[in-house]
């Protein structure tokens, strides 16, 4: 009797252990891993790439990007008909890469992504950037970098520019972040596309969430980085020794150690002043020279590199100011060190104008392996 | 009998529930990066309710309130006061069904119908509720373990982009609108009332008020971590967009092998969550059982049933909404009011008698 009793429990137990609902097997589901978006004819250009994955036995695996675009007036609209593309349910849930035209990034990017927020399939840890030159969606079209298929070549491209320091970390997670920060404003990185090939080409302003158009070139990036505190592992730099710019008269360093400090002072005509201090110890890269490295010479070079970075930190800043995109945060400092001045302000009028002195200061800390 | 570790792990797991989940938004929408403070002041308020609960439990050590009531105001008042009780942690039950359901729904199964997850839940639920108090208190131990593994993964926020100058700037605030709000917080550390229906197993009742102090400071510390760490991550204005800060800011961490933390968090999550439904089967129960003298176990499957039957009602968000701003008033009288008032009482009779 008691094991008829028990089994009837089962019987009872087994459906509702399956979870019949809410099956969604990664089988029947068309996994989209890059998505770009392009302004084309005031609509919105979606295009998707989903990778299939042939396998050739052995484990050994064939893959076939299947890519799609579609047009409508909004994000839901255009991924309605990309729908009909595909065998099984689209699903956002593994994406890797969102691209973003530089037309449609010149728009306010939160209310646009808005469906990317809100429903919680789609996986927020893809990585973000802007393309120039030509639409976002003839990206794709390359198919693969090297090895890897094209949506996953261009998170690594990313990512490898993080870690170089090129551009500070984000995803699509931290977009949410910068968003609704009020007070500070983010980059992104551009890609450009050369022959066969793609790169991080240098740092997009955002200016209330939206890309001013101006850009940090690439050799500036590290130093921008430096500057905003939000740097990488590796920050490498490089000055020319006298002011030629001729053939192989650059030393390079890698910074070891940073200190920085920012600071706001207010003065009485409702503008404040901000003085930015950034001390680095480096260690020689490259020195284009024969002769031993003496401590008059590293004096020297420590001089030429700080003037160097000086220069170039202020004019840095002179492009945020120029973009109106305040990236060192110095608004969100105010807000929270003097909230009673910061209501005070129009921020989006007020940074263009402000000074912000910046001081290098370089210390060589170490030669490498050879004096 | 219970000793101080049963006791202790009954406390947290009764305290720590769905409460945390949207605590943060709550509190910050209310007082932004001074949320926190808020926080603090329910915690001192709670150690005060506790000493109070303690002293009015330790009035008769042999007898739950349900028997000490009717000792107290009388059969017919006693009684009264039994079933509102009674009715009480039904109706806190049930929103806490509905909550949890909502949260499942809308994070991971879309599409199972709500009386599927709520049937779930309850089945696992009396499963645990309708033993002996001193099996539900080893359960709770083990479900405790999941807490290492919960906070760890909370420590992984902090490697992604946090900035600590957002608990800036410190007690701008009003004063006035700090502690106001902190009774919304009060609510998310409720739970230790327990002690007024289990202090007759109690293996030391002498030692019970230390051991609910440090349960009491354990979740304090707790949701304080939780809190800080929600701040600290979310920016101002996004703060107030997001229902489960807690989920949400899982949502972005992702590691090589793992992705989408928030659904195996959330997964883990509901076991504390179940846990703080099993007491409160337990106490009702209690009542059903010195209300109508049916056996404990048959008085845990009547309210399973009748809860069953609510969850299945087509209930409004509207409605839930008012529903848990009147829970939170219900919660302050019958965890605070009238335990005070019957402790008064109590006082009172003694220094007649």
């Amino acid at each position: 009797m008691i094991y008829l009793k028990r089994l009837l429990l089962l019987l009872i137990v087994f459906p509702l252990l399956s979870g019949c609902w809410d099956q969604n097997l990664i089988v029947d589901q068309e996994v989209m891993n890059g998505i770009s978006f392009d302004l084309k004819d005031d609509k919105v250009k979606s295009t998707i790439v989903v990778l299939n994955i042939i396998p050739k036995g052995s484990g050994v695996f064939d893959f076939n990007n299947q890519i799609t675009s579609a047009t409508g007036h909004s994000l839901e609209e255009t991924t309605e008909e990309l729908r009909m593309y595909y065998t099984g349910p689209l699903t956002a849930s593994k994406s890797r890469i969102v691209l973003f035209g530089e037309d449609f990034a010149k728009k306010d990017l939160e209310s646009y992504l808005d469906l990317i927020y809100r429903v919680p399939d789609p996986y927020l840890g893809s990585k973000v950037a802007i393309v120039e030159g030509v639409e976002a969606s003839k990206l794709f079209s390359l198919e693969e970098i090297g090895t890897d298929p094209i949506a996953f070549g261009l998170y690594e491209i990313i990512d490898a520019a993080e870690k170089n320091s090129t551009i500070p970390k984000g995803t699509l997670n931290t977009l949410f972040t910068f968003f609704n920060e009020k007070g500070k404003d983010f980059i992104l990185p551009i890609l450009k596309q050369k022959g066969e090939n793609i790169m991080v080409s240098g740092a997009g302003l955002i200016s209330e969430n939206a890309y001013s158009g101006e850009s940090i070139p690439l050799n500036d990036c590290p130093l921008l980085l430096l500057l905003m505190d939000d740097y990488g592992h590796l920050v490498n730099l490089n000055s020319y020794i006298d002011k030629k710019k001729k053939l192989n008269n650059q030393v390079s360093y890698k910074i070891t150690k940073v200190k920085r400090k920012m600071k706001v002072n207010e003065t009485p005509h409702k503008k404040p002043e901000v003085d930015l201090k950034l001390n680095l110890e480096v260690s020689l890269t490259q020195y284009p020279g024969t002769e031993k490295l003496t401590t008059k010479r590293i004096k020297e070079l420590e001089k030429v590199i700080t003037k160097d970075l000086n220069k170039r930190s202020k004019k840095i800043i002179t492009a945020t100011q120029k973009a109106n995109s305040d990236v060192l945060g110095i608004g969100r400092t105010i807000k929270e060190t003097d909230p009673s001045a910061w209501q005070s302000y129009d921020w989006r009028t007020t940074y263009p104008h402000i000074e912000i002195k910046t001081a290098v200061d370089v210390k060589i800390v170490n030669t490498g392996t050879i004096k | 009998m219970l000793t101080n570790k049963n006791l202790f792990f009954l406390i947290i797991q009764a305290q720590i529930g769905i409460g945390i989940l949207t605590l943060p938004y709550v509190l910050y929408n209310k007082v932004q990066q001074d949320a926190w403070i808020s926080l603090l002041i329910a915690g001192a308020l709670s150690q005060v309710v506790i000493v109070i609960l303690v002293s009015l439990s330790k009035v008769s050590l042999k007898e739950n309130l349900y028997e000490l009531s009717s000792k107290l105001l009388g059969r017919f008042l006693g009684n009264a006061l039994n079933i509102c009780y009674v009715l009480y942690f039904i109706t806190y039950s049930m929103l806490l069904l509905f909550l949890v359901s909502d949260v499942i729904i809308t994070w991971i199964l879309h599409r199972t119908p709500q009386w599927a997850i709520i049937l779930l839940i309850l089945l696992a639920a009396s499963y645990i509720a309708k033993e002996h108090l001193l099996t539900i208190s080893k359960s709770f131990l083990v479900f405790s373990l999941l807490f290492a593994f919960l906070i760890v993964t909370i420590f992984f926020v902090y490697v992604q982009d946090v900035h600590f100058g957002r608990l800036l700037p410190f007690a701008s605030k009003e004063p006035l609108q700090i502690v106001s709000s902190s009774p919304q917080a009060f609510v998310s550390l409720i739970g230790f009332e327990l002690i007024l229906f289990i202090m007759p197993f109690i293996k030391k009742p002498a030692e019970s008020l230390k051991v609910l102090s440090i349960a009491n400071g354990f979740t304090l510390s707790l949701y304080l971590f939780l809190l800080i760490t929600c701040i600290v991550y979310f920016s101002a204005d996004q703060f107030k967009l997001v229902n489960e800060p807690l989920l949400y800011m899982l949502r972005g961490l992702s590691f090589k092998y793992i992705e989408r933390i928030d659904i195996i968090f959330l997964s883990f999550w509901i076991i504390p969550i179940t846990t703080s439904l099993v007491t409160q089967l337990f106490t009702a129960s209690l009542g059903v059982q010195n209300l109508f003298s049916i056996g404990r176990s048959k008085s845990v499957y009547i309210i399973v049933g009748v809860l069953f039957i609510l969850g299945m009602l087509p209930i409004s968000n509207f409605i839930k909404e008012s529903l848990s701003s009147l829970m939170t008033y219900l919660n302050i009288i019958f965890i605070f009011f009238i335990p005070t008032l019957l402790l008064i009482i109590a006082k009172l009779k003694v220094y007649k008698g």
